[in-house]
């Protein structure tokens, strides 16, 4: 059995009294060494949890444990555990990279501050860059310069609160490449929270998707896929397109029908119980080709929040 | 502590020293001001006082230089409080430090660009005394940690929307109702009121006295309310920032 690193349990939180609440009953428990994804909508409670995590907010109820040390009673020993990054990069754009690392390397007393320093940002891709100012780096190398302070602190756990947000495509795709990196060669964990289900579903080994300070589903990306009991169907149906249309509009468990040209695709529900009765249909007429597949996350995703599935 | 407590002031000496704005702001900005002041204002008004007149305009010159600086640093430490302080609650230091660490970088800031204008000063007023250039820079501290815990206070409560106005306001009035420009001598009644609850008019008053000897308000009393006032002042904002600290 695998060591837990983070255990939430009835945790309850509303930044004042008499408002609503903003954590309802979150319940998680992550494995050390896991990459886990926290989905949601903005203002899903994802950037909460985290601070929460962060040891940022503390006036929470319920339990909540990293590595063993209960966050409320003993946070600075979970603050010798952690490294943040939060959305917006907190760096001084006035000072080097260096200079930036060098503080952060003073505050956590890293000894032989400067091999560190060059390790970190070597590890990252940015050596060549540390002695730049801030204010002339990409977006992208800002969040690089920050992976780099994170490593520095040598973290058991990295909590990232939307790290992509307002990349583009191919930094995002490095910070995911080195995620998976750090995760896989300094064996940290990770929790990220996202409203990605994209960057989710390729980078996390399991999702929480948070809607309204609620879980709504946990799993790895591939057991949520198949947890909704739905599958999205595409038939090229030719010449029996509108007596197998016409068939479908009666059916209670089919969903979004669309037919484009010669192609009917829908959602259809509950697979296991009404798949037979729509192959036995379909066989009777002449289809041209036929395909089954699970939604995609951000479809799981879309359910969970109460927005509209596409086919 | 210590470590983390220099670290910080540190880091605050960095930001100062590397970002060119405020470089330009609090020293080149301000020392163009003195100079004109030196050079070219007691030549056209060509008027004759007891004191020479550009003397007489050191005290509030300072102590407005110090209300502008910590005004700015009000704000940039509120500015801060969402980057890198918020960082800096998430690592295992104590709360204290980082406070401590924040208020003294800021007057390690404070301290040495004040000492260029007092050397500029004490140079071109030919005052010899290092011991009075030492009571006038202590003077000065007080008066700066007063009005940068003020500003902290304040502009915590104001918050980021309304600070730079509320900023922009007081600085005025601050500067207006301390006797920076008059001798409070000659101010009326009603005013008067105004000018003696303004806690700047202390700190120019004894400025005054250490520069030309004008005693405008006891010297001790002066001090007194003075020393009351920067108390008063961080102790409220330090018990602030470790309220905002602990719980944002």
């Amino acid at each position: 059995m695998k060591e837990k690193m983070i255990e939430v349990k009835s945790l309850f939180f509303r930044y004042k009294e008499r408002e609503k609440l903003v954590l309802n009953n979150i319940n998680l428990s992550i494995e050390r060494g896991e990459i886990f994804g926290i989905l949601g909508t903005n203002g899903a409670g994802k950037t909460t949890l985290l601070s929460i995590l962060s040891t940022l907010q503390t006036s929470f109820s319920g339990a909540l444990v990293i590595s063993g040390f209960d966050v409320k009673k003993q946070p600075c020993q979970v603050r010798k555990l952690i490294g943040v990054l939060f959305q917006e990069p907190v760096l001084d754009e006035s000072l080097s990279g260096f200079q930036n690392l060098d503080f952060y390397a003073k505050i956590y007393n890293v000894s032989d501050r400067k091999k560190h320093i060059l390790k970190a940002a070597d590890f990252i891709g940015i050596k060549n860059h540390l002695n730049k100012k801030v204010k002339y780096y990409s977006g992208g190398m800002k969040r690089r310069l920050e992976f780099a302070r994170c490593f520095l602190l040598k973290p058991k756990v990295l909590i990232l609160d939307e790290p992509t947000l307002g990349l583009d495509p191919v930094a995002r795709r490095q910070i995911t490449n080195y995620l998976k990196r750090i995760n896989k060669d300094l064996k940290i964990t990770i929790i990220i929270s996202t409203h990605n289900p994209e960057e989710a579903d390729c980078l996390c080994h399991r999702i929480a998707i948070i809607n309204h300070g609620r879980i709504a589903l946990v799993g790895s990306p591939t057991a949520l896929k198949s947890k909704l009991h739905v599958n999205l169907v595409r038939i090229k149906a030719g010449l029996a397109l509108n007596t197998i249309v016409d068939w479908l509009k009666e059916k209670d468990w089919v969903r979004n029908l669309v037919s484009e040209g010669s192609e009917i695709k829908f959602i259809l529900f509950n697979p296991e119980r009404n798949m037979n009765s729509l192959l036995n249909f379909i066989s009777r007429h002449k289809v041209l080709s036929f395909g089954c597949s699970y939604l995609s996350l951000e479809d799981i995703f879309m359910n969970c929040v109460g927005g509209e599935i596409k086919c | 502590m210590l470590k983390i407590i220099l670290a910080i002031a540190q880091r605050q000496w960095q930001v100062f020293t590397a970002s060119n704005s405020l470089f330009f702001n609090m020293i080149f900005f301000p020392l163009i001001i003195f100079l004109i002041i030196l050079f070219g204002i007691e030549k056209v008004l060509a008027v004759s006082f007891e004191t020479r007149f550009s003397l007489f305009l050191i005290p509030g010159l300072l102590c407005i230089f110090i209300i502008g600086r910590s005004s700015r640093v009000g704000l940039s430490i509120l500015k801060d409080y969402k980057g890198t302080i918020k960082l800096l609650r998430t690592a295992p230091i104590s709360r204290g430090a980082i406070i401590i660490g924040l208020i003294l970088g800021e007057l390690l800031i404070q301290v040495i660009t004040l000492l260029l204008f007092l050397f500029l000063i004490f140079i071109y007023y030919k005052m010899g005394s290092v011991l009075k250039l030492i009571i006038i820079l202590l003077y000065l501290l007080i008066i700066s940690v007063g009005f940068l815990a003020f500003y902290i206070v304040l502009i915590f409560m104001a918050g980021p929307k309304y600070g730079l106005t509320l900023n922009a306001f007081l600085n005025i009035g601050f500067y207006i109702t301390s006797g920076a420009f008059y001798s409070l001598g000659k101010i009326t009644l009603p005013f008067k009121f105004i000018v003696y609850a303004n806690p700047l008019t202390y700190g120019v008053s004894a400025l005054k006295y250490l520069f030309f000897g004008a005693q405008e308000i006891n010297i001790l009393l002066s001090s007194a309310i003075l020393i009351s006032f920067s108390l008063i002042a961080l102790l409220i904002s330090v018990a602030l920032l470790n309220k905002k600290l602990l719980d944002p």
